[in-house]
């Protein structure tokens, strides 16, 4: 019983938590393969190595698969389906493009996008917009299937699973890549946030979304649109949910001007809690929303993005109230998340971090933690060391202690991390996530 | 050079899909069905490459019940120059599986020999997202799904592709299959007078048998299901209301 995965690489980066839910997935069919297929990916690959469940990780390097073009990536795949029962991804867009590449090579159905593993030929899937389940059994003697992200959990990291360097398969020189647009953001990821907040047609206007953003920016949350807004040109196609976008299932989804069209509903309605704000009190979000409130988004979203955090302690240390330290005292621009990294900005273009935060391990521990934007964050945590200690002269001034996953909530395994890594109460935190 | 438009018949995207009460499937008898919207856009896509210069036929193909000729009629309505209807199954609850319509497109093509194969990225209704990328493996072609820009030139295309991080633009050798998403245009509706022209504008009929092609399903579905329902929420007064219902659910 084996299971091959194809790991969601891009440009040598291991998507984590893509691959992580996959994985888990995964291990329910057997024993999991990883294959990471990209021009240098060797970084991917051991990071994939760490995900419990994972028996093996297999390393294409080469430069056909720089930008996993579905052609020759479908044909390394075939090549290595001869073992494995079970072919899987997660269902990005990226696999979405090359597994079905792979089944029909191997003259087998594929299984889009299951939401759940019933047996190792059964799973079940959306279909129609979500508006039924399917359970379907296949009768293939190789499974093609790729995962639903948001109905599983990551895979928690700790294994340590071996990495084999394989060969490229052939190159059937069909396509060939010419760019990339990737909209740059400092927000979440949008299918993997804690926090989603998404504009519809109400919005009305690309410059009217700011006010979405600023209340996404508040909560640390990722940008959501539904289709309509995005047909009309207020957001990038990339932040669409729906059956035909994303499919997201954060902890907190606030739908701002969204009528809730059954597509855009497939895409959110396993949110843990849905909030509608709409002042069309017969809109149909209102009928999955936990909490709805009828008013103008345009009066009802900067009085929350106000409000949101007031009464929570500042984030600066000060263990008292945000509104009447940093908030009063006007060091305070709008935006938490600027307000943490503005004052000290990383200078060192080879990390990917947002800021230096001057804060020492009790601060992190005392107010971070209550900071409820923080919390099921995973972040990495590496360390600045103002003092001269022997850690400076033996690593530089950068000390990178590991990845950290756990939440913020638990910043008492953070401490532990830390005094593990021998760093001293004096070091600042330089985090990013 | 040719364009081949494979177009599928489905519910109309209009309409509110009911699961049948024994889970046998959904309920499609008497149910309005159109042309899938995506295979809309292809339709649109082709016609216009046809008057841009860079097509001189565009063929619209179905693989389904015998009812699909109505949705074969749209596209030549909309301007596509002939159809093949290519019957598979008789019953309107039978969904041909991707695998079986892409072994089925691959005979057409290579009776047809089209430089382009254009087709929605996926059906509404049984939401693979797969006919076209396993045409593409079965004929040996290049693919560029999600497309949102298709430019063809020369031996090339260059498409311009939806993906998770943003837009992707790739080049594929022709012959290639090009799946289309949303936003590559909007398809036109077809006049009265292309409606009545429609209809005396060639329609070939060919059955799955005689390709050869086995269509039995290799997925068996079990059962079909509504999804679960949400309980029902409560409407706040105000901000500050709201406020405080998600400060005791701990959302905020």
């Amino acid at each position: 019983m084996a299971v091959l995965l194809l790991a969601e690489v891009n440009d040598g980066a291991l998507a984590m938590d893509a691959t992580a839910k996959a994985v888990t997935a995964a291990t329910a069919l057997g024993d999991v393969t990883v294959l990471c297929a990209g021009a240098t990916c060797s970084e991917a690959a051991a990071q994939a190595a760490t995900l419990f469940g994972v028996a093996k990780v297999l390393c294409a390097e080469d430069a056909i698969y720089s930008k996993r073009m579905a052609e020759p990536v479908a044909d390394l795949m075939v090549s290595l389906a001869g073992e494995f029962e079970h072919i899987v991804a997660p269902a990005t867009t990226d696999a979405k493009n090359i597994m079905p590449r792979v089944a029909a090579l191997l003259d087998v159905m594929v299984i889009s996008d299951a939401t759940a593993v019933v047996d190792g030929a059964t799973f079940e899937r959306s279909i129609y917009a979500g508006n039924a389940i399917q359970t379907v059994q296949s009768s293939d003697t190789t499974r093609v299937v790729t995962f639903r992200t948001s109905t599983f959990d990551a895979a928690p990291t700790g294994g340590s699973a071996v990495v084999e360097a394989i060969g490229a398969a052939g190159d059937p020189g069909l396509s060939s890549w010419v760019e990339d647009k990737v909209a740059a953001s400092d927000r979440p990821e949008l299918t993997s946030a804690g926090v989603v907040v998404s504009g519809g047609r109400g919005v009305g206007s690309e410059e009217d979304f700011k006010i979405i953003e600023a209340l996404a920016d508040k909560l640390n949350a990722a940008v959501g649109a539904s289709r309509a807004a995005v047909d009309s040109g207020y957001a990038p196609n990339d932040w669409q949910v729906g059956q035909t976008g994303k499919v997201v299932a954060p902890d907190l989804y606030i739908a701002c001007g969204i009528s809730g069209a059954i597509q855009h509903l497939a895409g959110m309605k396993d949110s843990k809690i849905i909030v509608a704000i709409n002042k069309d009190e017969e809109a149909p979000i209102f009928q999955v929303a936990d909490f709805g409130l009828v008013a103008d988004l345009f009066d009802a979203v900067p009085e929350l993005t106000e409000k949101l955090g007031r009464n929570d302690p500042c984030p600066c240390g000060s263990l008292r109230k945000f509104k009447a330290c940093c908030m009063s005292s006007g060091k305070y621009d709008g935006s938490l998340r600027d307000y943490f990294f503005a004052s000290n900005p990383c200078t060192d273009s080879s990390l990917s971090v947002y800021g230096v935060l001057k804060i020492n391990k009790y601060c992190l521990e005392r107010s971070l933690c209550v900071i409820p934007s923080f919390w099921n964050t995973t972040v990495e945590i590496l360390l600045v060391n103002t003092g001269s200690s022997a850690l400076a002269e033996k690593n530089g001034p950068f000390v990178k202690c590991g990845f950290c996953s756990v939440p913020f909530s638990k910043a008492a395994e953070i401490a532990g991390t830390l005094a593990r890594a021998g760093v001293p109460d004096s070091c600042d935190l330089l985090f990013s996530y | 050079m040719k364009v081949l438009v494979p177009v599928k018949r489905v519910i109309d995207y209009n309409v509110k899909v009911r699961v049948k009460a024994d889970g046998g499937g959904v309920d499609l008898a008497n149910v309005k069905m159109s042309m899938n919207p995506f295979d809309e856009i292809a339709v649109e896509e082709a016609i216009r490459l046809k008057e841009a210069g860079k097509a001189d036929e565009v063929v619209a193909v179905s693989v389904g019940v015998k009812q699909a000729q109505e949705t074969l009629r749209t596209a030549l309505a909309m301007g596509a120059d002939r159809a093949i209807l290519v019957v598979a199954a008789d019953d309107v609850h039978k969904d041909i599986e991707p695998l079986a319509v892409a072994k089925l497109l691959a005979k057409v093509v290579q009776e047809e020999q089209p430089g382009l194969v254009l087709c929605g990225k996926q059906a509404i209704d049984n939401d693979m997202n797969a006919t076209g990328q396993m045409l593409a493996a079965l004929v040996g072609w290049s693919q560029a799904t999600f497309a949102s820009e298709v430019d063809v030139k020369d031996d090339k295309a260059k498409v311009t592709r939806e993906v998770d991080g943003g837009l992707q633009t790739i080049e594929v050798n022709l012959p290639t299959v090009v799946t289309v998403d949303l936003r590559l245009n909007e398809p036109r509706y077809a006049s009265l007078p292309n409606i009545m022209k429609a209809k005396k504008k060639p329609l070939d009929e060919k059955t799955a048998a005689g390709y050869g092609v086995d269509v039995a399903p290799r997925l068996n579905v079990i059962s079909t299901a509504e999804p679960a329902q949400r309980a029902a929420g409560i409407i706040v007064s105000s901000v500050d209301e709201l406020l405080g219902k998600l400060k005791d659910a701990g959302a905020v």
